[in-house]
């Protein structure tokens, strides 16, 4: 698994680390059935402590990305569609954007700006 | 034809060929043979064992099949006829085996000939010796024989894979590969080695069986050791753990690397599991199929068993990339 961590993230390292191993599951590097590597040797390969990556992927789990298997290791469920995890996000954004009088075009805007 | 239908036909037809030989010529001489014919000789030289000749038509037969079979399967089911190297261990072992067994006939028949009763059958002393260096030289023969034909070349600098960094991210690869069956076994040594240990000490267990303890301890922990093994590369060098507890730990900088790609490998054409080969051209075989190959920058070679090899050999190139790489 191929893992890669952003050296100016300022987001802390299990969020960091949870993100890197959700790229790989989002690119379908690893499929759904398939086993992620034991957490201490993602632990071992990223230089951090291996509760670090435990919680990054206790986090997954909650997203429902991953499953913990008694004797049988971490294993991909399925991939987060995209859509579903910006959606809430967007509307929030829409909302917040409301609030100072924006409309959904001037938020367009600023992506693009941002972007 | 194909190249390899033509190997493993001329693979068949020579252990038909040897094999026939073998039984015809215990029939040719049948009515010059005393029935049973000795079969074996001891140390003395002397005859010391007897079979019947249908036994020993068997017996013939069988060994030809219990050595050719198992080399036409390789050839059949694995990739050892693609690689030089392979295909010529291959080669060497069904000449071998050919010459082996028509040779071993031939000493029996000569030994028995003409006379009365197997005891009587003529010593047998240098004729042995002769037997293993001749089918031995034969099959080196064989092996440069094999070596003839097409090879697999390792992937251009142009085929293979590569995967930079971006700026400013730092990235690492890490698989790992296992194989159960390995695990079990390993375990099941420790264990006889225990009960063989509990037994010594314990149940005043008299025989000298105990010791095989030690060899069964060795083996159970050199089973473990290369039963489940972890691969990363980071920044600064690829690392191989061995083993349950991911030690000991195989480092090799990645400045000594020139090249990196994934490759199929099988146990039948490195030779079995564990490390396989020499120091230059060497294999870690846990399972078949997907290795990461690293070619060293000195021309030598180190191939790993491990699961998603091809994006591991495509960050050990993306990681070289300053440098340029060699064809």
């Amino acid at each position: 698994m191929l893992l890669t961590l952003d050296l100016s993230d300022p987001r802390p390292l299990h969020e960091q680390v949870a993100t890197a191993v959700r790229r790989a599951i989002v690119e379908s590097e690893i499929r759904p059935g398939d086993r992620l590597p034991p957490a201490r040797d993602i632990a071992a390969a990223l230089g951090v402590n291996v509760n670090t990556v435990l919680r990054a992927l206790r986090e997954l789990r909650d997203e429902g990305l991953v499953e913990f298997r008694r004797g049988r290791g971490i294993s991909v469920v399925g991939a987060p569609d995209p859509r579903g995890v910006l959606l809430p996000q967007v509307r929030e954004l829409l909302d917040n954007a409301r609030r100072y009088g924006l409309q959904p075009k001037d938020v367009i805007a600023l992506i693009e700006e941002a972007s | 034809m194909s190249f390899r239908a033509r190997f493993i036909l001329a693979a068949s037809a020579w252990t038909a060929l040897t094999g026939a030989a073998a039984v015809g010529l215990l029939l040719f001489f049948a009515h010059r043979l005393p029935d049973p014919l000795a079969s074996h000789w001891g140390p003395s030289g002397r005859p010391d064992d007897s079979m019947s000749l249908t036994t020993l038509v068997t017996v013939t037969v069988v060994l030809m099949l219990g050595l050719a079979v198992p080399c036409l399967i390789a050839a059949i089911h694995g990739k050892a006829l693609r690689r030089r190297q392979s295909r010529g261990f291959l080669a060497a072992a069904f000449v071998w085996a050919g010459t082996f067994v028509v040779g071993m006939t031939a000493i029996t028949v000569w030994a028995n000939l003409d006379a009365t009763t197997w005891r009587a059958a003529r010593p047998i002393h240098w004729q042995a010796f002769a037997l293993i260096a001749v089918t031995f030289a034969l099959g080196a023969l064989g092996y440069l024989l094999g070596r003839f034909g097409p090879d697999e070349s390792p992937p251009t600098a142009a085929q293979r894979p590569v995967y930079t960094p971006k700026p400013g991210q730092r990235a690492t690869w890490v698989s790992t590969a296992s194989n159960r069956w390995l695990v079990g076994s390993a375990y099941v040594f420790l264990a006889a080695a225990i009960v063989l240990v509990a037994a010594k000490v314990a149940l005043g267990f008299s025989s000298g069986l105990w010791a095989l303890a030690i060899p069964f301890t060795f083996v159970g922990i050199l089973g473990l050791a290369l039963s489940t093994i972890r691969v990363q590369v980071t920044e600064g060098a690829l690392a191989i753990a061995f083993g349950p507890l991911r030690w000991p730990v195989y480092t090799v900088p990645l400045a000594q690397l020139d090249a990196a790609w994934s490759e199929e490998r099988w146990p039948t054409e490195v030779g079995g599991w564990g490390y396989r080969g020499l120091p230059g051209g060497a294999t870690i075989m846990l399972r078949g199929g997907e290795c990461l190959v690293v070619r060293y920058r000195d021309g030598g070679t180190l191939a790993i068993s491990v699961d998603d090899a091809e994006r591991g050999a495509a960050l050990v190139n993306g990681l070289l990339g300053s440098r340029t790489p060699t064809p």
